[in-house]
C-alpha cells in the first residue's frame, strides 16, 4: 500500500470544507426543523370530569376546592352536576370520567374509616379515564395521609369539639401542596412519552436524511476517479510506478475513510442535539463503516462500468433518490405503498437505516447488519476489480 | 540510447501510428514535430509505457521497455501535455508525493524538491495551493514533477502549450541546461520555433508517419533549397490556373479555391507569378513568402501548414 498516495487523496477530499460543512449541516437542520414542527411542546387537553357530590362535607370540599383552583385547571376541568346530567355528558363523550363522593364520605373520613372516591370511566376513551383513575387513587392516598397526620384534630372534630383555625388552614395548605404534585404527575409521564416520540422521530429523520446526504458524498468522492482531471494525473502516476491496483485500492480506501468520518461527524452532532438514551456506539460505528464501504463501492461500480464522471453523476442522482425513497429516508417504510415496501431490499440505504433505527430503539439489528455486510463486501470487491481492470495498460 | 522500431498503433479504424522509427542518443534533445493529430502523443504514450503498441518495439540500452517495465519507469521522467498534479495540494506537497513514488527518503525528497522549485522560480510559492498558481507556474510545476528523481531520460509532451512567451523561454533554457548535464529528451511540439531552438535533431510527423528526420541544420538547408509561398484569394479552377502556376513554379504543393501553396526557384519567379495573376483578374488577398524554416519544410512535405 502506498500510504503517501492514500494520504494525499484523502487530504484532497477536504479541499472545500465550506461545501462539506454545508452538506453536513443540512440533514441536521432538517431533522431539527422536523423535530420542532412535529408537536412542538404539544399541550394536552385537560382531563374533563363531572363531579357528583353526594357528600357536601368538608373532605369532599377540600378535594373539590383544589380541583377548581386556577392552578389545577391546567390539567383538570371539573363540573359539578347531578347524576342525570353527569351521565348524559358521559354518554355524549364530553367527559372522560365521573367522580362520585359518596354520601358519608366526610363522616367516614373524619372518623378515620377508609374513604373511597367512586370513579365511573368513559368506556369510549382510552387514556384519559386511566389518568383520572390514577389521580383518584392519589387523592385517596393524600386524604388518608392527612387523616393520619392530623389524627388528634380530626378525632376532636369527630367528637364534636371545636378545633383551631390554624389546623384548618394547615390542612388546606398541605392538601393543596400534595394535590398539586400528584395531579400533574400522570400528565408529566405522558409529556415525557410524547417527548420520546418526538426524539425518535428526529432520530428517524436524521438517520434517513444522513444516509441520503452521505450518498452524495460517496458519489462525489469515488467518481472523481474517472474525471478528466484525475485521468490526467493517472498517466503520470502510472509512469511513476503506481500500479492500477494500488491506485484503485488507495482511491477506494480514502473515499471510504472520508465518508466514514463525515458520518461520524453527523452522528456526533445528532447525539449532542438529541441525546438519545439507546444505541450501542460500537454497533453504530460498524453500521457506519459498512455503509461507507457499500455506498462508495456502489458508485465505484458505476464508475467502473460507465467510465465517465459526468455520466455517472447524472445517473447517480436517480439512484440516490430511489434508494432514499425505498430505504425510508423521507418516510417510514410503513408509510410506503405495499409494492414499494417489497422493493426496499433493493435500496442501498435500507439495511443500514433500519439497523441504525433498531439500534437506537435498543433493539437487535443483526439481520440488517448481515445484509449490509454482504452487500458492502460484494460491491467493494466488484468496484475494485472493475476500476483496476479499466486502468490496466492497454 | 532509445530506439523506436516500426511502431504501429490504431484506435479502431483510425491508424494513429504507421510504423514510425527513430533513435534518441544520449544527452540529445530529440524533437517530434507535427500538427495536432499527427500521432506525437500516441508515440510518446507508448514510449512512456502508457499504451501498448499494436506492433513494433521500444528499446532502451538494448532492452525492451515493455519487458522491463519497472526498470524503464525508474529511468524516465514524464511531463505530459496536461497538468498532471493535484491542484488541492501545495507545490511542495506534490513534489514530496511524487518523490515518495520514486523511493526518495524524506530528507532527500525535501532537499531535491526545494532545489528544483528554486531553479524553476517556484520556491516562494512552494507552500501555496497549486490551484492559486498562474498558467506559467503550473507548467513549471508540471515540469518539476517530471524531474524530481533526476531521470536519465525525459519525455516531454508539448510542455509549453498555452503559456506566455516568457515562461516558454524560461522552460526552454532550463531544458537546455538539463541536456547539457547529460539528460536525454524526447520533446514533442507543434511549434517549429521551439523545435528549431531547442532540439538537436527533429523528426517531422504527419498522419502517423515520420516524413523527414535529421539535424535541425540539415533540415533547414532542405527548406532553403526553394522559396515556399502561400497565396490566398479567390482562385478559378485548377485547370484554368495551372498554366500560369506551372510557368513560374517549380512545384504546386497544394491547391484549393482560396489557397495555393507553391515552391518556386527564386524571388523573381514570385514577382512574375503575382503580376500574371493580377493581370488575369484574380483577386489576391494575401501573399505569404515563407522563411526557410521547418514550417516551410513541413509545407513542402505535406502541402499543409503546421497550424492547419
Amino acid at each position: 500500500m502506498r500510504w503517501a498516495f492514500l494520504r494525499s487523496i484523502f487530504k484532497r477530499k477536504w479541499a472545500k470544507p465550506s461545501i462539506i460543512f454545508f452538506f453536513l449541516l443540512t440533514p441536521i437542520l432538517l431533522s431539527l426543523l422536523l423535530w420542532a414542527v412535529f408537536s412542538p411542546g404539544r399541550k394536552f387537553q385537560p382531563l374533563k370530569m363531572a363531579v357528583i357530590n353526594e357528600d357536601q362535607g368538608i373532605a369532599s370540599r377540600i378535594v373539590l376546592s383544589f380541583l377548581s383552583s386556577p392552578k389545577a385547571k391546567k390539567w383538570i376541568e371539573i363540573t359539578e352536576a347531578d347524576r342525570e346530567q353527569a351521565f348524559k355528558r358521559l354518554r355524549e363523550n364530553k367527559i372522560s370520567a365521573i367522580m362520585v363522593f359518596p354520601r358519608n364520605f366526610t363522616e367516614n373520613y373524619v372518623q378515620g374509616k377508609t374513604t373511597t372516591i367512586k370513579l365511573i370511566k368513559n368506556p369510549a376513551q382510552r387514556i384519559y379515564p386511566e389518568v383520572a383513575a390514577t389521580l383518584m387513587l392519589g387523592f385517596e392516598k393524600i386524604l388518608n395521609f392527612l387523616r393520619a397526620y392530623y389524627d388528634e384534630e380530626f378525632s376532636a372534630l369527630s367528637r364534636g369539639e371545636v378545633v383551631s383555625g390554624e389546623f384548618l388552614k394547615g390542612t388546606l395548605q398541605k392538601t393543596e401542596e400534595l394535590f398539586r404534585s400528584i395531579a400533574s404527575f400522570p400528565f408529566k409521564i405522558r409529556e415525557e412519552r410524547e417527548e420520546k416520540k418526538r426524539l425518535s422521530r428526529a432520530i428517524f429523520f436524521l438517520s434517513g436524511l444522513g444516509y441520503f446526504f452521505m450518498l452524495f458524498f460517496s458519489n462525489a468522492s469515488i467518481t472523481s476517479m474517472v474525471g478528466t482531471r484525475e485521468r490526467q494525473v493517472q498517466k503520470r502516476l502510472f509512469v511513476s510506478g503506481i500500479s492500477p491496483f494500488q491506485y484503485s485500492l488507495a482511491y477506494h480506501l480514502s473515499s471510504i475513510a472520508f465518508v466514514f468520518l463525515l458520518e461520524l461527524a453527523l452522528a456526533a452532532a445528532g447525539w449532542l442535539l438529541f441525546r438519545p438514551q439507546n444505541g450501542n456506539p460500537l454497533t453504530l460505528l460498524v453500521i457506519f463503516l459498512l455503509f461507507s464501504v457499500g455506498s462508495v463501492s456502489f458508485f465505484g461500480v458505476m464508475a467502473g462500468i460507465i467510465g465517465d464522471e459526468k455520466k455517472v453523476n447524472n445517473l447517480s442522482s436517480f439512484f440516490i433518490f430511489l434508494f432514499a425513497i425505498l430505504g425510508g429516508s423521507f418516510l417510514p417504510l410503513s408509510a410506503l405503498p405495499q409494492t414499494l415496501r417489497k422493493l426496499s431490499f433493493l435500496s442501498l440505504i435500507h439495511p443500514f437505516n433500519q439497523a441504525t433505527l433498531r439500534v437506537m430503539m435498543g433493539k437487535e439489528a443483526s439481520g440488517f447488519l448481515l445484509h449490509g455486510f454482504i452487500l458492502s463486501a460484494a460491491l467493494f470487491f466488484l468496484s475494485l476489480y472493475l476500476n483496476e481492470r479499466n486502468l490496466r495498460l492497454k | 540510447m532509445l530506439e523506436v522500431r516500426d511502431l504501429e498503433k490504431s484506435y479502431g479504424e483510425r491508424e494513429a501510428l504507421r510504423g514510425i522509427s527513430f533513435q534518441v542518443r544520449e544527452g540529445e534533445i530529440f524533437g517530434l514535430l507535427g500538427p495536432n493529430g499527427a500521432g506525437k502523443t500516441t508515440a510518446v504514450s507508448i514510449i512512456a509505457t502508457l499504451l501498448r503498441p499494436d506492433s513494433g518495439r521500444v528499446l532502451y540500452e538494448g532492452r525492451d521497455v515493455f519487458s522491463n517495465l519497472k526498470w524503464w519507469r525508474r529511468k524516465i521522467g514524464f511531463v505530459p501535455q496536461e497538468m498532471a498534479f493535484y491542484e488541492e495540494l501545495s507545490a511542495m506537497e506534490n513534489m514530496l508525493l511524487w518523490a515518495s513514488f520514486y523511493g526518495l527518503g524524506r530528507k532527500e525528497a525535501r532537499r531535491r524538491s526545494a532545489e528544483i522549485l528554486e531553479v524553476l522560480e517556484l520556491s516562494h510559492r512552494a507552500k501555496d495551493r497549486v490551484s492559486t498558481f498562474s498558467g506559467g507556474m503550473k507548467r513549471r510545476l508540471n515540469l518539476a514533477l517530471g524531474i524530481i528523481h533526476n531521470p536519465e531520460f525525459l519525455i516531454l509532451d508539448e510542455p509549453t502549450v498555452g503559456i506566455d512567451v516568457q515562461a516558454r523561454v524560461y522552460i526552454r533554457e532550463f531544458l537546455r541546461e538539463l541536456a547539457s548535464r547529460g539528460t536525454s529528451m524526447l520533446y514533442t511540439t507543434h511549434q517549429l520555433e521551439e523545435a528549431q531552438q531547442l532540439c538537436h535533431r527533429v523528426a517531422i510527423m504527419d498522419a502517423g508517419e515520420i516524413l523527414v528526420e535529421g539535424k535541425v541544420e540539415e533540415l533547414l538547408k532542405k527548406a532553403e533549397e526553394n522559396i515556399t509561398i502561400v497565396l490566398r484569394g479567390d482562385f478559378p479552377p485548377m485547370e484554368t490556373l495551372r498554366p500560369s502556376l506551372e510557368k513560374f513554379s517549380g512545384k504546386i504543393l497544394s491547391f484549393s479555391g482560396e489557397k495555393v501553396a507553391l515552391e518556386v526557384e527564386n524571388e523573381g519567379a514570385v514577382a512574375g507569378l503575382i503580376k500574371e495573376m493580377l493581370e488575369a483578374g484574380i483577386s489576391l488577398r494575401e501573399v505569404d513568402i515563407k522563411k526557410p524554416d521547418l514550417e516551410a519544410l513541413f509545407l513542402k512535405l505535406t502541402g499543409r501548414e503546421l497550424r492547419e
